[in-house]
């Protein structure tokens, strides 16, 4: 077994160092190549049987090619256009590899030094309709500032080395040569706040917890990324876990802790799998374990997986959770940093937060500092999805306007879409209206606007989505999760559902939306734990921005981005019906009758509303009606 | 019963590595959940019994999760992906496909034990939305840019294969 010492680590970083730069240039030379598959979850799932990274060291094996390295790496984050494929020196990118064939393609590029392909498979503008082949050159990208994602989708995640190469474990030196309280004054001087959401300074958080009284203490990296539309750390874990792992063992030195826990979710296999195997190479190579890079600290970190609740990311209930128990939270004070885990001092810090920690002892407070705003420092990773040309994730500076994030990098609505909110925060959170876009991504802007930074969900609502049926899918969500054991949390949101579902079938009434408001206000102010205490956000800041769709739910019986099932109706256009008859055969329900060659009708009574039909309509004959649309108005619109 | 000699031998596993500590309780339930498909009544007891504590405590955890299931599942589960992403793309619409192409009223498993569909909170694959997983043969493999007729192709296939492998069976 080799243990690293320093001298190693030199060695190993100058090393690899210049391997990496060399992946890392931008002019196209002849010579060594890199081929970069993303190995993260979203784009092997659009692959087929055989990954990206598979069919491309196939190939290259079959030609016979040397000087190609084929790496799998992490998350390359533009999840749309997946599975993404990045060619070194040059940093060409292909878009959606998806088949043998195109990687023999690329492959057969690669021989004549031009590696472009056809246009399908690189990135095209959505806007201008430019084909871009460099990656430093496309929107996505170019407005981003990398420093967590950095290395993920660069580096191959189960290579110690190549982490080294990219300025891993220097930051554990540097810290190793401090005192505990000089990296918690390190840490805390460079004004980093907890990612998970909350945006607690997290040099006070290790502060408190190593004054406080009680041996052993404890240090947990939180990766029960719960939120639905959140996956900045399941990328972070699969594609480096080698930073978290640094970053939790400077926590643990800083805070005097012996064990750590990486607790993540049961949904994550392949993250904690990778984690697994990076602790397993650390502790061979003596970053983890006893005595790590020759001193008297010791350290060790194990993978904890949960079970699928979502409470289990409010700290107290991931304690509970550790301990073997139901998932519940207690009361804080006392806080965990002073009684955590089987009662002792913990601090539980989100993912992300301990990979800005391994950063910013490798590269100091100053720094970090410089990136970012006064009160929020640093970056955040946001995952971006929802109604957008192109998403997956991003990494912008704090303070960075919404307006960058869905316009600039995601490039907008897709093409006859109107964007009208973000929804930020998951359940936590709230929706921000396009008025507001020009605000600044930090923690006090974002409240100010009734919305969280939350752990960085944004999705992207346009005007087919209905805002009522949003926050209702977030009540439900809460609802579900909500462990049972306050009141205001555990029958004040299943009592906000009923009234939601009233409104959205067309039941409610005018009262009904004050008194949502008002137990949201009470389920808000007086629940136990963070989930019930942010679980109403969604519903409140609709009701401040979009109280009029609710207003023509309740008083019209309408919903006016036809999405709540029970206010609209299927109807075939009489003028427009050609009577082809497809509609009918793909009826699941068959509620559609018509000869062939005449106008087909559908049977309200039968029908699912699950919208085949217009699905697969030729002709664009089957439309949503609401209440508004009488038969007659549309077909009277349809003689002018 | 081979169920009972893999809860129990799951069981000891845990406690060599890590003692008797209910820190073992969640990761010996994931494993057991993971090969048998579900959490017998008497591994809690066992669990218990070898812990010393009362079953009440490892069937409040038990029940308490959503990974976990007391009842065995279907041969095949479809996960459907209830992420925000997801649904403003129409998950609802999917649900409700399986639900009445497999004559189910809500989540839960058909009467046949073949199809179990059940909602996952959000398994981050957002740009390939509505999203599921199909878990077969204790492989999962994640389906995504599903459409209500997809879905119905799927389920479809799905069934065909499960009642040509079960012929050999019956």
């Amino acid at each position: 077994m080799e243990r690293y010492t320093e001298k190693d680590l030199i060695r190993i970083r100058e090393e690899y160092g210049r391997r990496l730069e060399e992946r890392k240039k931008r002019k196209i030379e002849p010579g060594k190549k890199y081929i970069l598959t993303c190995g993260g979850t979203s784009c092997l799932s659009i692959g087929g049987e055989k990954s990206t990274y598979e069919l491309f060291k196939k190939v290259v094996a079959e030609k016979g090619i040397e000087d190609v390295e084929v790496i799998n790496v992490g998350c390359m984050r533009m999840c749309s256009e997946g599975p993404l494929v990045a060619l070194y020196p040059g940093g060409v990118l292909y878009t959606r590899v998806k088949d043998e064939e195109t990687v023999r393609t690329i492959v057969d590029a690669l021989k004549e030094d031009n590696p472009y392909i056809d246009e399908d498979h690189h990135y095209k503008d959505p806007l201008t309709g430019e084909v871009i082949h460099h990656m430093w050159e496309i929107p996505f990208f170019k407005y981003q500032e990398s420093i967590i994602l950095g290395r993920v989708g660069l580096i191959d995640p189960t290579s110690i080395e190549e982490y080294i190469g990219a300025g891993g474990y220097f930051g554990l030196l540097r810290a190793l040569r401090m005192t505990p309280q000089e990296v918690i004054e390190e840490i805390y001087n460079s004004g980093l706040r907890g990612r998970g959401g909350a945006g607690f300074p997290t040099g006070l958080k290790w502060k408190f917890a190593r004054q406080a009284q009680g041996e052993p203490k404890y240090v947990i990296a939180n990766g029960d990324e719960g939120d639905p539309g959140a996956y900045m750390n399941r990328a972070e874990m699969e594609g480096d876990p080698f930073a978290l792992i640094e970053g939790l063992t400077i926590a643990g030195y800083a805070v005097g802790a012996s064990k750590g826990y990486i607790y993540t979710r049961a949904e994550y296999p392949l993250a904690a799998e990778l984690v697994e195997h990076a602790i397993q190479v650390a502790k061979e190579k003596g970053l983890l374990g006893q005595n790590i890079l020759g001193t008297d600290f010791s350290f060790d970190i194990e993978v904890f997986k949960g079970a699928g609740a979502f409470v289990c990311g409010e700290e107290t209930a991931l304690i509970a959770s550790i301990e073997g128990k139901a998932g519940r939270p207690r009361p804080r004070p006392p806080f965990p940093a002073q009684k955590g885990l089987w009662g002792r001092p913990t601090v539980i810090n989100n993912v992300e937060t301990l990979m800005n920690v391994a950063l910013i002892m490798e590269r100091g407070a100053e720094w970090f500092k410089g990136i970012g705003t006064q009160k929020s420092t640093g970056t955040k990773v946001f995952a971006l999805a929802g109604s957008l040309n192109v998403s997956g994730l991003v990494e912008v500076p704090l303070g960075t306007p919404i307006k960058v994030l869905v316009e600039d990098i995601a490039r907008g609505a897709p093409q006859g879409h109107t964007l009208k909110a973000v929804q930020m925060g998951g359940p936590s959170g709230g929706c921000v209206p396009i008025e507001h876009f020009d605000v600044g991504i930090d923690y006090e802007s974002l409240r100010s606007v009734g919305a969280i930074m939350g752990s960085g969900g944004v999705i992207a609502l346009d005007e087919s989505s209905c805002m009522v049926d949003v926050a209702k899918f977030f009540i439900e969500f809460t609802k579900n999760e909500s462990c049972g054991q306050c009141t205001p949390c555990r029958d004040g949101l299943v009592e906000m559902y009923d009234i939601l579902t009233r409104i959205t079938e067309g039941k409610g009434k005018r009262e009904d939306v004050e008194k949502l408001e008002k137990l949201a206000t009470v389920v808000k102010n007086t629940s136990l734990c963070g989930l019930g205490q942010t679980a109403p956000g969604p519903v409140l800041s609709t009701l401040t921005y979009f109280k009029d769709e609710y207003m023509e739910h309740v008083e019209n019986k309408r919903c006016p981005a036809k999405v709540c099932l029970p206010l609209i109706e299927y109807y075939i256009l009489p003028y427009a019906c050609k009577g082809c008859t497809i509609c009918a055969k793909n009826c699941p329900v068959n509620a559609i009758s018509g000869d062939p060659g005449k106008l087909h009708t559908i049977d309200p009574e039968v029908c699912i509303k699950c919208g085949t039909c217009m699905a697969v309509c030729p002709f664009d004959a089957v439309v949503k009606k609401d209440a508004y649309e009488e038969r007659g108005e549309l077909y009277e619109r349809s003689q002018h | 019963m081979s169920y009972e000699l893999t809860y129990k031998e799951v069981v000891k596993g845990y406690l060599e590595r890590k003692g008797r500590t209910t820190e073992i309780v969640l990761p010996v339930l994931e494993e057991i959940q993971e090969k048998l498909g579900f959490i017998p009544r008497g591994a809690i007891e066992y669990l218990a019994e070898i812990l010393r504590i009362s079953p009440s405590v490892i069937y409040s955890t038990a029940t308490f999760y959503h990974f976990f299931s007391l009842e065995p599942k279907g041969e095949i589960v479809l996960r459907v992906c209830r992420g925000t992403a997801c649904h403003v793309m129409g998950s609802s619409l999917i649900m409700g496909e399986l639900f009445s192409e497999l004559g189910l009223e809500d989540e839960g498993t058909t009467p046949d034990g073949k199809f179990t569909v059940e909602s996952v909170g959000c398994i981050g694959c957002c740009s390939t939305g509505p999203n599921m997983v199909i878990i077969k043969d204790g492989k999962e493999e994640i389906v995504g840019h599903l459409t209500p007729m997809k879905a119905r192709e799927i389920i479809r296939s799905l069934r065909k294969e499960v009642s040509e492998s079960s012929v050999g069976v019956e």
